[in-house]
């Protein structure tokens, strides 16, 4: 061909090719019941629907599915939606105080147990920002309380999954697997459910271990808060359990309950009563830690004054649900010092998981006369007085956390990793960087793009986790439950976990994930 | 009887010069190539810009994907040429707002001299003291992340230099005899302005509208890279080079994620850069 008749060819095949665009696959069964659903609905083919928005915490991860969720409306249910990101504290606040659309959520729970998951959207729980509420949803859950039979309880947790599920406030993409990036000089680290990684047994040994022992994590975006009574993120309580000693702690293997402050524990016959009997421990600044500081503390969580979001995880104790409602005074809930060293708890009735519970930020003590002292700066480096194996020497925001060793820590001989530092980059692929470089020597999430090179030093195991969007069902069109169905119908869950996620996690069309399914 | 010499306007003679300037002229001509492509090439192809097949994300360039697919299984090619209609479209919409807002001021401000050109032009000092990417992030955090919005924003925030020269130039202008005549003849300030003033200052106006364009799209870049810019699935190549410098990584390259957004946006920058360059040098005319 003589170079001059190459345009000439090209400029045929380009004109060839207009107006042919990629026509769509013939639609599986589950979106032509979406379409339908949504021509009930009044908007046939999407005509009419307005645009809402779809918002997620800034991150390629989210990034990519969620402009996968808008090209799988766009293209299945003819439904524009415009993409916000936000940073994770604002995020959290705009889902927590109900101004969003549809948003992307996730729920790590932090027990076992579907019942975890499930009280997340019960009427009274303040983590649900969809408005959806549902009086059988509440009756089932209440039913799975009362019942001390596990196979009746199994059903009743089933069914109000399925209720929940039904009425659709949310859509479940995938659950999760953890994923952690372990230097091998990193010893005495487990893969657990929970993905919780104590690191006072950690040592660093062999080949490539820094000279001055220092364990350098990424612990990702900034926590939304260090308060205990208000942390409700996993990176807040990736710090606190280092910093605060509850009556009981996740161990290191399985992320279990173990005797922490507390030694033991007696239980009443009728399970409602637990007696927790202290060890002898002193905050860092001297002071004992006695049975009063929990009494403190608990009360301080419960308050509606505190604004915790996360309250209605203290709901098995008695008179909670009624402190948090605002009809009662803190001070009438089931938990009191019987002396320096003994806590008496009453709980509303017997509740199977009260160890794992006991292990939620929550429920950690915090130090009376600082909290008095310093208001909202009374976790910060300086104004700190802790309990737990480390304290924090140096917060830099958003780029990192100091942590060394608490002299004053009742078991100091058993924290054999003496500092740690806390990363703070949010960037996925900027942290896998610094890791590759040595500068950091955890990384708890992969980038994307090499999720699926599975190298010796890269962990998978399952999790106790679910991804899913939240529908803000008080919002016009999103309060008709038929909208909410297609829109979850027309999202193709197996394709997103198979070609944008990667990593083994599984498509979800629940929200209990696998670690918490009964069976 | 006809004449041996016609008589050349100097715009007619600039243009000349321009066209003997071998390196602007064929910019000028890749420029207008690519404009064009940015038009074309989305209409042409098979591709959607939005259609994801997610099967075949980050696909190498092959005989289907001439350059390649994204992470969320996208064509490259039809978006890196729909992202650059988006960064043309910056470019010249923020220019021709930045033209108006800047001729006129300018042009007011020189003509009426005195207490008010004091007035206008230390308050463009201000502006240029003001850090104006800084000024744009809060302006669209207050307004909202509105496609159109960028173009206006960027517009109104790069006026200031232009006012300056038009100023610079109706500031000598007035002096001239043309405009005596004129306002002896009693035509009012507004006429002077735009039927005299305006057509004599068009040259270094329009030169230094060509250097504006490539800062606006650069800016524009610069907003997408901070993920400021315009949101998904429309794209520009600032928001491509982000994306794809996001997954420059030390195991895989996806080096065409990064090398076709980003050779399309340095090519017309350079090209850009060059037909201004070769403008103002044939409109200069002291160089001479």
């Amino acid at each position: 061909m003589s170079s001059s008749a190459r345009p000439l060819v090209l400029a045929v095949a380009l004109l060839a090719g207009c107006g042919r665009k990629d026509s769509p696959p013939p639609a599986p069964p589950e979106v032509l019941e979406a379409r339908k659903l949504l021509a009930e609905a009044g908007f046939p083919g999407g005509v009419g629907f307005p645009t809402l928005e779809l918002l997620y915490n800034t991150d390629e991860y989210h990034q990519k599915i969620a402009a996968a969720i808008q090209e799988m409306w766009r293209v299945n249910l003819g439904v524009a939606v415009d993409l916000r990101n936000l940073e994770f504290p604002i995020f959290m606040g705009m889902v927590h105080r109900g101004e969003f659309d549809i948003a992307r959520q996730a729920y790590v729970g932090e027990y076992a147990d579907p019942y975890a998951f499930l009280e997340l959207f019960s009427a009274d729980s303040r983590s649900n920002s969809t408005g959806w509420q549902s009086p059988r949803y509440e009756e089932l859950l209440a039913s799975s309380e009362a019942t001390s039979d596990p196979s009746r309880r199994r059903e009743a947790l089933e069914q109000a999954e399925r209720v929940l599920l039904d009425g659709v406030p949310l859509f479940p993409i995938f659950h999760y697997v953890a994923h952690n990036m372990i230097k091998p000089f990193v010893k005495g680290v487990f893969p657990n459910t929970r993905d919780i990684h104590p690191l006072q047994g950690v040592t660093l040994e062999g080949a490539n271990a820094p000279k001055d022992g220092v364990l350098i994590f990424n612990g990702g975006a900034e926590p939304r808060s260090l308060d205990p009574a208000l942390s409700q993120d996993v990176g807040g309580y990736k710090i606190l359990m280092h910093l605060l000693e509850g009556l009981v702690m996740p161990d290191a293997k399985e992320g279990a309950p173990q005797p922490a402050l507390a030694d033991r524990w007696d239980v009443s016959e009728d399970g409602r009563t637990w007696t927790f009997h202290l060890r002898e421990a002193k905050w860092s600044n001297g002071d004992p830690v006695t049975a009063g500081d929990f009494v403190y503390s608990w009360r301080r969580a419960v308050d509606p004054k505190t604004g915790s979001g996360y309250s209605h995880r203290m709901y098995a104790l008695r008179g909670a649900r009624e402190i948090v409602k605002g009809d009662a005074d803190p001070s009438t809930l089931g938990v009191r010092a019987l002396d320096e060293r003994t806590l008496e708890v009453s709980l509303v009735r017997r509740t199977p998981y009260f160890l794992q519970i006991l292990c939620i930020n929550l429920f950690f003590p915090v130090h009376r006369a600082t909290v008095e002292k310093h208001g909202a700066r009374f976790m910060e480096p300086g104004n700190a007085v802790v309990n737990g194996p480390y304290v924090m020497t140096e917060w830099s925001l958003k780029k990192r956390k100091v942590f060394v060793r608490n002299p004053a820590y009742r078991a100091v001989d058993e924290v054999k990793l003496a500092k740690f530092i806390f990363l703070a980059v949010e960037n996925a692929d900027t942290a896998f960087n610094l890791y590759e470089g040595g500068q950091c020597h955890w990384l708890f999430r992969i980038p994307l793009a090499y999720v699926d090179i599975r190298r010796a030093d890269h962990w998978v195991n399952p999790y106790n986790a679910t991804y899913f969007y939240a529908f803000n069902t008080r919002k016009k069109p999103l309060d008709d439950g038929r909208v909410r169905k297609a829109l979850s119908l027309a999202v193709d869950r197996e394709k997103i976990a198979k070609y944008i996620l990667r990593g083994g996690e599984t498509p979800a069309t629940r929200l209990v994930p696998p670690p918490s399914q009964l069976r | 009887m006809e004449l041996a010499i016609q008589g050349r306007s100097p715009t007619q003679l600039a243009l000349g010069r321009f066209r003997k300037n071998r390196r602007a002229w064929i910019s000028f001509w890749l420029l207008l190539v690519l404009g064009l492509s940015t038009v074309v090439v989305p209409w042409s192809t098979s591709h959607d810009f939005r259609t994801q097949t997610l099967e075949r994300s980050k696909e190498a360039p092959n005989g289907t994907y001439w350059m390649g697919t994204d992470a969320n299984g996208r064509d490259l090619m039809v978006r890196t040429f729909m992202g650059g209609r988006i960064s043309f479209a910056v470019g010249l919409l923020a220019t021709v707002i930045s033209l108006a807002i800047g001729v006129a001021y300018g042009a007011i401000a020189g003509f009426i001299r005195g207490k008010t050109d004091t007035l206008m032009m230390r308050f463009v000092d201000v502006l240029y003291g003001l850090p104006h990417m800084f000024l744009v992030i809060i302006a669209m955090a207050i307004f909202g992340k509105t496609f159109l919005l960028v173009f206006i924003i960027l517009g109104c925030f790069s006026w200031m230099t232009m006012a300056r020269i038009v100023r610079g130039q109706v500031l000598s202008l007035r002096e001239k005899e043309f405009v005596e005549a004129a306002r002896a003849l009693g035509v009012s300030t507004g006429s002077i302005i735009s039927r005299h003033m305006i057509p004599n200052i068009l040259g270094p106006v329009i030169v230094y509208a060509t250097l504006t364009v490539p800062s606006v799209m650069l800016q524009e870049s610069f907003l997408s890279f901070l993920g400021l810019g315009i949101s998904e699935p429309q794209t520009s190549w600032g928001v491509l080079i982000n994306e794809g410098a996001n997954s420059l990584n030390p195991i895989r390259v996806y080096w065409w994620l990064v090398v076709f957004p980003g050779s399309f946006l340095a090519l017309t920058l350079f090209t850009l850069n060059s037909v201004g360059d070769g403008l103002r040098d044939a409109f200069d005319v002291q160089q001479r």
